[in-house]
């Protein structure tokens, strides 16, 4: 007998029990699900802490600073900066040859006077400090960090509301979310300032006779997001070359004391790895060059061994789950036996060898095993979709980040596959059982 | 050994089973030949070793002593492999109880030895409603045992132990569930087999009536052939 007549036959007797086939199945399919929800809870819960945990950028992302190498830290994650150094072009070419290196993104930082809007918006409650005498929002110090908007993705970005600016050269920006404090806005009003405007002035410090001057060039930027951003500690995100405008117009200026104006092009760089195993060895590198380096890396090593044992032991309660069904299958299959002996017999009175009833049997087992691995796939997948909803509403009345749930193909197969070898194997005493009845069984006297 | 244009020899055949009380003999040193396309009734009570003998004959279980020479082969040394390929090339069962499959249709009952031998789909389907058709049913094809009556599933059977074209057909009490109608129509059909498809029929009965149909009686007594 072919496999193929084997599947036919063994599809042909499951269907004709049709109830204990269900059940079994039913069975199968319960802990299939257990273990397919626990495991893509499992993923999605380990993608999001390593977004936290990497501000949700790359998770091989390291941070250069314009900075030399602090040479008694270096085993550090955020090891103290050195002495100025400046990052050009040079740099950038010379760290994005590096081996292990897959992206280098500058980023420009510049200080400039935030004039936040006049009026503080409805329902905002900002501190009596940053509040003028006459009521209106304060303007203030702070940086603009500007980035290669095109490659976004390579840094550690997350979007609380709203976009990132455009990459046309429109007057957009995004602000974080130490802008909202600043305005007294909660994090979850976070679209209120989408839309709103700001004004930067970006500052020339003059020297006039003995005196110091200080002139602004004003731009006025539309606010179109607000994002939770660890590049820089400026609270207002805007394209690569808008900052670079800036900080041409205020390096142009006389040095002030406590004015800085970075000497530097670029004044850090986020470079990613290829992998997370080769951030040290990258680090180690960007020593070598001749610059300052920080990275979450140990930490991130440290927390992903962790959630690999949670998951290990999310698979493992799956997985006794399912040898439990497959106990269940085996008993389904040895009381299939004992009522088709008479059936066995007629096989092997019309021919079948040994092997072919083993064949048929084992075929049955694997079936029920492949049905109840795909209905549990199924279930599980919709149920972990239930379960994340749930935390999905919570996450968004909180403005943080929600939970996306993703269906591997990996854990589809390997879901199915094991539920189809554990019926296997739960189907191989029955089988081998059917196997040596006696053909004298045909006769229905032995 | 004198098996010259016999379908079956058999020679100081000794059969028996351990049971609680002690070893029963059920056959006992029996022996008969059956001529190629003979029609031979076996007759005995119950408990004679009718259906033993038939066992035996049918390679569903191997002979303890003794020789069973059936088409051409010695039971006794064939294996259980050996012993599944030459129920499935050289012998056709029909059962008192038909021993149909419930899960296939009559087409795939009648395909069933061919499916175990690994015969081509398409050329099963052919043989398998070239049968029905001989046998009555070219138009219940499709239907299941339970949509058939007694004698329309013991067509079905009798049609499946012809599919692997068999030297020898057993029939284990063919008639025993049928009535009277139907016993006389799958009388006529097993009566004619030997002329039509060239095998050798051997019927375990009690019943006269199909006993008198056989070209000779073989009368079971404890174990031993009669006068």
């Amino acid at each position: 007998m072919t496999w193929r007549d084997a599947i036919a036959l063994a599809a042909r007797s499951v269907g004709r029990r049709l109830g204990r086939a269900a059940l079994t199945v039913l069975a199968i399919g319960l802990a299939a699900a257990l273990l397919s929800s626990l495991l893509i809870a499992s993923t999605a819960a380990q993608r999001r802490v390593l977004d936290q945990v990497s501000d949700g950028g790359p998770l091989a992302g390291i941070q250069v600073a314009a900075a030399e190498p602090d040479p008694g830290a270096l085993d550090s994650d955020n090891p103290p900066r050195g002495e100025a150094r400046a990052i050009d072009d040079d740099a950038v070419r010379q760290i994005a040859a590096l081996p292990g290196v897959t992206s280098v993104v500058p980023v420009v930082a510049n200080p400039v006077i935030v004039v936040p809007p006049a009026e503080p918006l409805p329902g905002s409650h900002p501190r009596r400090r940053d509040l003028t005498r006459d009521g209106t929002l304060e303007r203030y110090f702070d940086t603009i960090v500007g980035i290669d908007l095109t490659r976004a993705v390579d840094l550690p970005i997350v979007i609380v509301s709203g976009r990132l600016p455009a990459t046309n050269g429109a007057a957009e920006a995004a602000v974080s979310v130490g802008y909202l404090r600043r305005l007294g806005i909660d994090k979850q009003r976070a679209d209120d300032v989408v839309g709103t405007e700001l004004v930067i002035g970006e500052p020339r410090a003059y020297a006039d006779g003995d005196d110091v001057v200080v002139r602004g060039r004003w731009v006025r930027l539309q606010i179109v997001g607000v994002v939770a951003q660890e590049v820089g500690t400026g609270q207002v995100v805007v394209s690569l070359e808008e900052a670079q405008r800036a900080r041409a117009w205020s390096v142009a200026g006389i040095e002030v004391e406590g004015f800085d104006v970075p000497e530097s092009p670029y004044t850090a760089l986020f470079v990613v790895a290829d992998g997370l195993e080769r951030v040290p060895e990258v680090r180690q590198a960007i020593t070598d060059v001749g610059y300052s380096t920080s990275a979450p890396e140990t930490l991130i090593e440290s927390v992903q061994r962790y959630l690999r044992v949670v998951e290990i032991v999310l698979a493992g309660i799956g997985v006794i789950a399912l040898a439990i069904a497959a106990l269940g299958v085996s008993n389904a299959m040895l009381a299939a036996v004992r009522e088709r002996r008479r059936e066995i017999g007629v096989l092997k009175a019309v021919g079948a060898s040994d092997r072919d009833v083993r064949r048929i049997f084992l075929v049955e087992a694997g079936t029920l095993g492949f049905l109840g691995g795909i209905v549990g796939t199924a279930v599980g997948y919709l149920a972990a979709q239930a379960l994340a909803a749930v935390v999905n509403s919570y996450l968004a009345s909180q403005r943080l980040e929600t939970v996306e749930l993703g269906l591997p193909v990996f854990l589809v197969v390997a879901v199915v596959a094991g539920s189809t070898v554990l019926a296997l194997l739960a189907g191989t005493i029955p089988a081998q059982r059917a196997a040596r009845l006696p053909a004298r069984q045909a006769m229905g006297d032995a | 050994m004198a098996d010259e244009g016999n379908a079956i020899t058999v020679r100081d055949l000794s059969h028996g089973y351990e049971t609680p009380g002690g070893r029963l003999t059920v056959l006992d040193c029996v022996s008969c030949d059956v001529a190629r396309r003979e029609v031979v009734a076996v007759t005995g009570a119950s408990g004679a070793g009718k259906s033993t003998l038939l066992a035996l004959l049918g390679g569903l279980e191997p002979p303890q002593s003794g020789t069973v020479r059936v088409a051409g082969r010695d039971l006794a040394v064939l294996s259980g492999d050996d012993l599944a390929a030459y129920r499935r090339e050289a012998i056709g069962f029909v059962f008192q109880d038909y021993g149909l499959l419930g899960q296939l249709t009559a087409l795939e009952n009648v395909e069933l030895a061919l499916t175990l031998g690994r015969v081509p789909r398409a050329r099963r389907r052919v043989r398998a409603r070239d049968l029905l058709a001989s046998v009555g049913l070219a138009s219940r094809g499709e239907h299941r045992p339970r949509a058939l009556s007694g004698g329309e599933n013991q067509r079905v059977a009798i049609a499946r132990a012809l599919a692997n074209t068999p030297e020898v057909l057993l029939a284990d009490e063919p008639t025993g569930n049928l009535d009277a109608t139907a016993t006389v129509a799958i009388l006529d059909l097993l009566a004619g087999l030997p002329r039509e498809h060239g095998c050798t029929l051997v019927v375990v009965t009690h019943d006269p009536a199909v006993a008198a149909r056989a070209d000779r009686v073989l009368a079971l007594v404890d174990g031993r052939f009669g006068p």
